[in-house]
Parts: structure tokens; C-alpha cells; sequence
């Protein structure tokens, strides 16, 4: 089956290869509660490739969802801009897919009727949107659950119903908001390579945000290391591999990777600690 | 809290300005009316009676309801027999609008204060007895327990464990229900009195003088408001020792 | 070893044993009142079961109480309708657009807490004495349920969801048609569960204050002339009707929530 010929209608008409598909510059935002003002992340300087696998790795609560948030244009930087293909942020993006750790399908709509949403809101006629939504669903293994429910499915299943919905309407750009950690550790594995596959037959970019470090070494091509709240960037690490010898990754080589990774996390739960 | 008054300046000015307009200052009146009114009332003293009135029949009824409210509910959460014997009896008044009683209790006992204190016992009566009814019911099995087996008699666990044990949802219930006794006898009034708020709306109304209607409607908001805010600071102070007896 | 213990063939299942306890409850009370002392005072007053069960067979026979129900139910249900349609309808916008809710939400609470039959009056100057007033005025107290119900739906949707439907790049009509309409059903059945009695209440209340015709102001005329039989009769009918309406709207909230 070739995904790729059936997607050629892409919304992207940006010239590849020339501005950064995402791009944060000195970006700011802090949120404010009960009259307080807290930073969630401070002056942050970013440029996402085209076809990069990004994981933003970093202690919980340190602000890496509020740039997934930001990249969305679901809210607004204090200072500095994002930018998409060069062009500011103004609103929503439609052109990313958005996929957190709440799958967010609507109890009342079938399985197939969730995915076919996106294209129902951008009016898409209903015949294609149904095709697209089959061979989506088709793609990541929930064909015979089509006309299931969200409530009869297992979380795995809806996670998977999910990504088709995120998928079906074609964009070029993913951002995950750990979006597998409420999946037990085999269903998460099995996503994980799903998705590492997804990704590469269609040429995606992708935005992860996670604090598991197995995860982050397993998918992502670089690794963006954030600081304790407010979020900096502490360190830009590029792992790029051969996607073959992605299962050897966990396992030799990246050891020393690993041990890095975690001393850093480690100083910042420690200082966060002492405070 | 100041956009609602802003919202109200607002609203009482296009009132006043738009009632200029055709015949609509005859059904309407105007804020400076209503309030002409207000003072006019509370400076010849008319409004008093009617409102003490109004305010006596509320606490005798609510006294009422609340003395067989609670001890129904105590009866009823003591014995579940006697409650799901009764339970359609109960719901099918409980369900049949209060009002239906008054032209009954205007032929038994005829108009007067009577009727309203019943009305007013009756619309505040079920509040108390359901909110009471769930919070006894549902009281927790240890206290039960702890009764059985330092020896209480049917008695002894109904007034010494049941009924502490649910003094918050009676206390709640209570609060709720001398707010439905107030307007329970307002609704009296309408039907079966001569004196009261509420004949007085109803009078006014007849005589077709809108002005005296709000004015009316504004004193009984008015004593609303303050009731729900006196009862709030009242629960507060009252349930702050239960609550820290929860907690300890 | 598992002891079987056979049920005595006496036996009386405890729902049997109920149900003839509530009725030998009720035939208690009816032939207590049916056998009082024969004073002519108790007989002006409550009537006997014997009068009132045959002036009900009466009215049914020359059609009074089907007509009279009919009148109060007709408000009831032209008030649901028009209180439902309209009170959904500002809380589905006072929920979405959070601005007008922040205005309007809090004077719509303070108006509910007021007692609605003191209003009443107020509707009779306005509007005069007939049917349309009271559909208005049912419409009127039914409003708020369905006011409220809304809001709420519409501000408990959750922001994953609103998420999603943002970063489609839906409009503020296909939001609501796609995403809070639907998510507030739930609220709405609750509405429907409150609604429905009171609006008999609040048709019955006006009827009884003021008008022509409905269950209400048979209750009223029939006491005005000093009728027991009549008044209790009137009364005995209202409380079959409002005890059904009020099993029965309990069960639609019931039955029709869905399985999420």
C-alpha cells in the first residue's frame, strides 16, 4: 500500500529544505495565578528542521508542554515570536497534528467518525473524507473497529484511533505531548515503532515532549534538553542514526548517551530539590 | 463586582429612560417610581406589618417543618421498613405542586394566618425531611456499629449516633428550608391572607400599580438575599467545630 | 458442602409483601375516612372516598377533567418548549463566549433564588388573565434550568477537546454543532428531570392565583363554592397526574443517558 501517493495533495507549498519548519525566537511566556506571576519558560531559541525528530526532554512540569502549546498557536508567546515557514504564528496552527496524553475522542461519535472530524470541519466532501478515514484506520490496525465506540475499545486501541486522527488529514508536522504514558509498557512499545514507522514512511517532523529517556533515545534524531521551570535549553544533542539499527540503539552504544542524559536531569531534580 | 454594578447602573437607566416611551411607564413604572414608593411605604410605616407578618408566619412554619422534618427522617432512617412503606405516599406529595392545598385549607379553617403558617410548614417540610432523610440514611456503618456494640437500644443509636453523626446534611437542609418556609408563606399570602408580603403583591397587582408590585418584589428580594447571606456566614461558624472534629 | 435451603412453600417474596403492606396502608386510611363519624361538619369539609371517586367518574364522563388536564398540560408543555428552547439557547452562548457569561450568569443566579410564584402577580398586570400568560410564565421558570444546564455543559467541555477542534481550524458554529451541543446532553437530560415538575408546579401555582381555566382553578372554584367533594376530587386527580409526571420524568433521565 502506498501512503505517500494517496497524500500527494499536501498543504504545504513552502519550498523544502529553506526556512526551519518551526522556529522559536527568544520566546517567553509565564502564566499567572491568584495574582502571582510564575515563568514557564524563558528567552527559548530554536530551529526545527524539515523531517527532524526532535524529543524535548526535561523534569516534569519544567514548561516543554507549554512549547508544544505555543508551536500550536493554541496560546500566545509574552516576548519573541514563533514562527512556522517563516511566517509569525497568528492563531491556530492547522497545519500541525496534535496528539497529548489524553486521546480527547468524543464518547458519542464512532471510532471512524472521530477521525473523519478533521476533514468534516475543513468540508471536505463526504465520500473522500470517509476513504481517507478507512485507509487511515486501516493503516494503524483498527479497520474492523470502525464502527466501535471509543468507550469499547482498549486504551492502546484508542491511542492508535487516535493517531489516525491526527494523521488523516495530512500534516507535515506532529507534535507529542507524552503521549504514550498513560500505555502500559508493552501497548507503549508497540506505539513507539508504529509511530517511529509512520514517521518515516510519510516524512513527518516530529516534536516529542517526554521525560522517559528510553523513549527519547529510541525515536527522536536529537534530543533538546530542558532546565528545571523556567525551561532553558541546556543542551541540543543530535543523535542521528540509521533508522535500520534502531533496536541497537537502546542497547550498546548509546549506553554512555544514556548515562549523560540522566546526570543531567539528575543535577537539575537535585536542584529543584534543595529549593 | 464592580462590572455588576456597572451592569445594574445600566440596566435601571435604559429602565428608566425606555419606560418614557408609549404606554410602556404604566406597566413598566420606572426605578425612580419604585423607590418613590420604597420610602414613601417605609416612612408611613405600611410596609412593616405586612413584612413582620410575612416574617412570623415563616418562622412558625419553618419551625414546625423542621421539629417533623427531622424527626420523620430520623424515624424513616431508623427503620428501613417503615420507610420503603411509606416512600410512594411521600413522593406523591412531595410531587403535587404545595399550592393545591390552599384553596383546601382556605375551605377547613378559612383566611388568615393559619393557612399560611401550614403552607409555609408544607413547601419547607420536604426540603428538610429529603435532605435530612439522605444524610441519616446514609450515615456510616461504624457509628452504627460502635452503637451495637457498646449495647444502645433502638433509642440511644437513633438521637446518640444517627443524628450527630448526620448534623451537617440536617444542618444544610435546615438552611434550605427557611428559605422555602419564607417563600412558602409568601405563597399563602397570595392564596389565602389578607396581610403580607405577598397579599400585598397580589393587592397591588389587582389595583393594576405597578410600582407598588416591584416595590413589593424588591423587599422580598431584598430579605432573600440577606437570609441566604445571613445563613451562609451561620453555617460557617456553626460547621466549623464539626469540621475540625472530623478532621481531628 | 453447599447447604441449599429450599424456600417454604408459604413463603412471601419481601417486593409481594411490601406491596400489600402499602395497600392495606392505603385501605386503612381511606376506610377511616370513609367511616368517620357521620358530623355534617367532616362531611362539608373532606368529603368521603365513596362522593369524591364518583364525582371523578363523573368529570371524566362529561369530559370537565380531560378538558381542564388538558389546558394545564398544554402550558406545560408549549412552556418546556419555548423556556427549553430559549434557555439552552442563552446558556449555550453564555458558555461558549465567556465574556457574556461573565455578565450575565450572576444576575441570572440571584433571579433564580428569588421565590418565581411572587412573580406571578407581576405576569396577571402584564400580560392579563389567559392561556398565553401561562405558557410565559411556565417558560419563564423552566428557562433557568435549561439556562443553566448549558452553561455548564458548555464550560465543563474539556480543553483537550477544545484543542482539537481549534487546531482544525473550526469556526465558533461548527464548535458548537460538532462539539458542545453534543457534550451537553448529558446536562440537558438533568435539566429535563428538574424542569418538568416544576413547570407543572409553577402552571398549577399560576391557575390557582389567577385564571380561567387548567386543574388549578378547578381546585380554586371548586372551594370558592364551598364544594368538598369537588375540591378534594380536583385535588385527588392532580396528584395522579403529578406523582406520574414525576416518576415519569425521572425515568427519561434515566433511561436516555448514554453509555460513554
Amino acid at each position: 500500500m502506498n501512503i505517500q501517493a494517496s497524500h500527494s495533495t499536501g498543504v504545504f507549498d513552502v519550498e523544502p529544505g529553506r526556512a526551519p519548519v518551526l522556529s522559536f525566537q527568544g520566546v517567553s511566556k509565564s502564566f499567572s495565578h491568584e495574582n502571582r506571576s510564575t515563568p514557564a519558560i524563558e528567552t527559548i531559541n530554536l530551529d526545527i528542521a524539515r523531517g527532524e525528530f526532535v524529543a524535548f526532554l526535561g523534569p516534569s512540569g519544567c514548561g516543554k508542554t507549554t512549547l508544544l502549546n505555543l508551536a500550536a498557536g493554541l496560546i500566545k508567546p509574552d516576548n519573541g515570536a514563533v514562527l512556522r515557514d517563516g511566517e509569525p504564528l497568528r492563531g491556530p496552527n492547522t497545519r500541525v497534528g496534535y496528539l497529548t496524553q489524553s486521546d480527547a475522542l468524543l464518547p458519542w461519535r464512532t471510532v471512524i467518525a472521530n477521525v473523519t472530524l478533521p476533514l468534516e470541519i475543513r468540508r471536505i466532501p463526504r465520500v473522500e473524507r470517509q476513504a481517507r478515514a478507512m485507509a487511515m484506520l486501516e493503516r494503524v490496525g483498527l479497520g474492523a473497529f470502525a464502527r466501535h465506540l471509543p468507550g469499547q475499545l482498549s486504551g492502546g486501541m484508542r491511542k492508535r484511533a487516535a493517531l489516525a486522527r491526527t494523521l488523516v488529514y495530512d500534516p507535515k508536522t506532529l507534535l507529542l505531548d507524552e503521549p504514550f504514558s498513560a500505555l502500559d509498557a508493552q501497548a507503549r512499545l508497540a506505539m513507539q515503532r508504529q509511530l517511529r514507522e509512520l514517521v518515516d514512511e510519510l516524512g513527518l517532523t516530529v516534536l516529542l515532549v517526554t521525560h522517559d529517556l528510553n523513549e527519547a533515545i529510541a525515536l527522536a534524531d536529537r534530543i533538546v534538553v530542558f532546565s528545571k521551570r523556567p525551561a532553558r535549553v541546556l543542551e541540543d544533542i543530535d543523535i542521528r542514526h540509521d533508522p535500520s539499527i534502531l533496536r541497537q540503539r537502546r542497547t550498546s552504544l548509546d549506553g554512555s548517551l544514556h548515562d549523560r542524559l540522566w546526570s543531567l536531569l539528575e543535577n537539575e531534580l537535585e536542584a529543584g530539590a534543595l529549593r | 463586582m464592580f462590572r455588576h454594578g456597572f451592569t445594574l447602573l445600566f440596566l435601571l437607566a435604559a429602565w428608566q429612560l425606555g419606560a418614557g416611551f408609549g404606554a410602556t411607564a404604566y406597566y413598566l413604572s420606572t426605578p425612580v417610581q419604585v423607590a418613590d414608593r420604597l420610602l414613601e411605604w417605609s416612612m408611613s410605616g405600611y410596609v412593616w406589618p405586612h413584612l413582620l407578618s410575612t416574617i412570623e408566619c415563616s418562622l412558625a412554619g419553618f419551625g414546625v417543618a423542621a421539629f417533623v422534618g427531622t424527626l420523620f427522617a430520623l424515624a424513616m432512617a431508623s427503620s428501613p421498613s417503615f420507610a420503603r412503606l411509606l416512600e410512594p405516599a411521600l413522593f406523591a406529595a412531595f410531587s403535587t405542586p404545595k399550592i393545591v392545598i390552599a384553596p383546601l385549607l382556605i375551605l377547613w379553617i378559612g383566611v388568615g394566618t393559619l393557612p399560611v403558617i401550614a403552607l409555609s410548614a408544607l413547601s419547607s417540610f420536604f426540603v428538610i425531611f429529603y435532605g435530612s432523610y439522605g444524610g441519616l440514611r446514609d450515615v456510616s456503618g461504624s457509628y452504627i456499629d460502635t452503637a451495637a456494640v457498646l449495647g444502645a437500644g433502638y433509642w440511644t443509636t437513633a438521637f446518640q449516633f444517627r443524628l450527630p453523626a448526620a448534623g451537617p446534611y440536617i444542618l444544610a437542609s435546615l438552611t434550605q428550608g427557611l428559605i422555602y418556609a419564607f417563600h412558602g408563606a409568601i405563597l399563602g399570602e397570595m392564596t389565602a391572607s389578607d396581610t403580607g408580603m405577598g397579599y400585598l403583591i397580589v393587592y397591588s397587582a389587582t389595583s393594576m400599580d405597578a410600582a407598588s408590585v416591584l416595590a413589593a418584589l424588591a423587599v422580598i428580594g431584598a430579605v432573600t438575599f440577606g437570609l441566604l447571606h445571613l445563613l451562609a456566614s451561620a453555617t460557617r461558624a456553626l460547621a466549623a467545630p464539626l469540621n475540625a472534629e472530623a478532621l481531628a | 458442602m453447599s447447604a441449599i435451603v429450599a424456600s417454604p412453600s408459604f413463603h412471601v417474596s419481601p417486593s409481594l409483601r411490601l406491596g400489600i403492606g402499602r395497600f392495606l396502608l392505603l385501605a386503612a386510611v381511606l376506610a377511616v375516612w370513609q367511616f368517620a363519624p357521620a358530623y355534617t361538619l367532616i362531611d362539608s369539609l373532606i368529603s368521603r372516598p365513596t362522593l369524591v371517586a364518583e364525582r371523578i367518574f363523573q368529570w371524566i364522563a362529561n369530559g370537565l377533567l380531560i378538558r381542564e388536564s388538558i389546558a394545564t398540560l398544554s402550558s406545560v408543555i408549549f412552556g418546556l418548549f419555548f423556556g427549553g428552547v430559549a434557555g439552552s439557547f442563552l446558556g449555550l452562548v453564555a458558555g461558549f463566549w465567556r465574556p457574556v457569561g461573565a455578565i450575565v450568569e450572576p444576575w441570572l443566579t440571584g433571579l433564580f433564588a428569588l421565590p418565581k410564584s411572587a412573580f406571578i402577580p407581576l405576569f396577571i398586570l402584564w400580560f392579563g388573565i389567559s392561556g398565553r400568560q401561562h405558557v410565559l410564565f411556565v417558560a419563564t421558570v423552566v428557562f433557568f434550568f435549561f439556562f443553566f444546564a448549558m452553561f455548564n455543559g458548555a464550560r465543563n467541555v474539556p480543553a483537550s477537546w477544545r484543542n482539537l477542534l481549534a487546531l482544525s481550524g473550526a469556526n465558533a458554529f461548527q464548535s458548537i454543532r460538532i462539539l458542545y451541543i453534543p457534550a451537553s446532553f448529558g446536562w440537558l437530560l438533568a435539566a429535563m428531570r428538574l424542569a418538568i415538575p416544576h413547570a407543572f408546579v409553577a402552571a398549577i401555582s399560576i391557575e390557582v392565583i389567577a385564571s380561567r381555566d387548567g386543574l388549578g382553578h378547578l381546585v380554586k372554584t371548586s372551594s370558592a363554592v364551598l364544594d368538598a367533594t369537588g375540591t378534594v376530587a380536583a385535588v385527588a386527580w392532580l396528584v395522579a397526574l403529578s406523582t406520574t409526571l414525576g416518576a415519569t420524568s425521572i425515568k427519561l433521565a434515566e433511561s436516555a443517558r448514554w453509555n460513554k
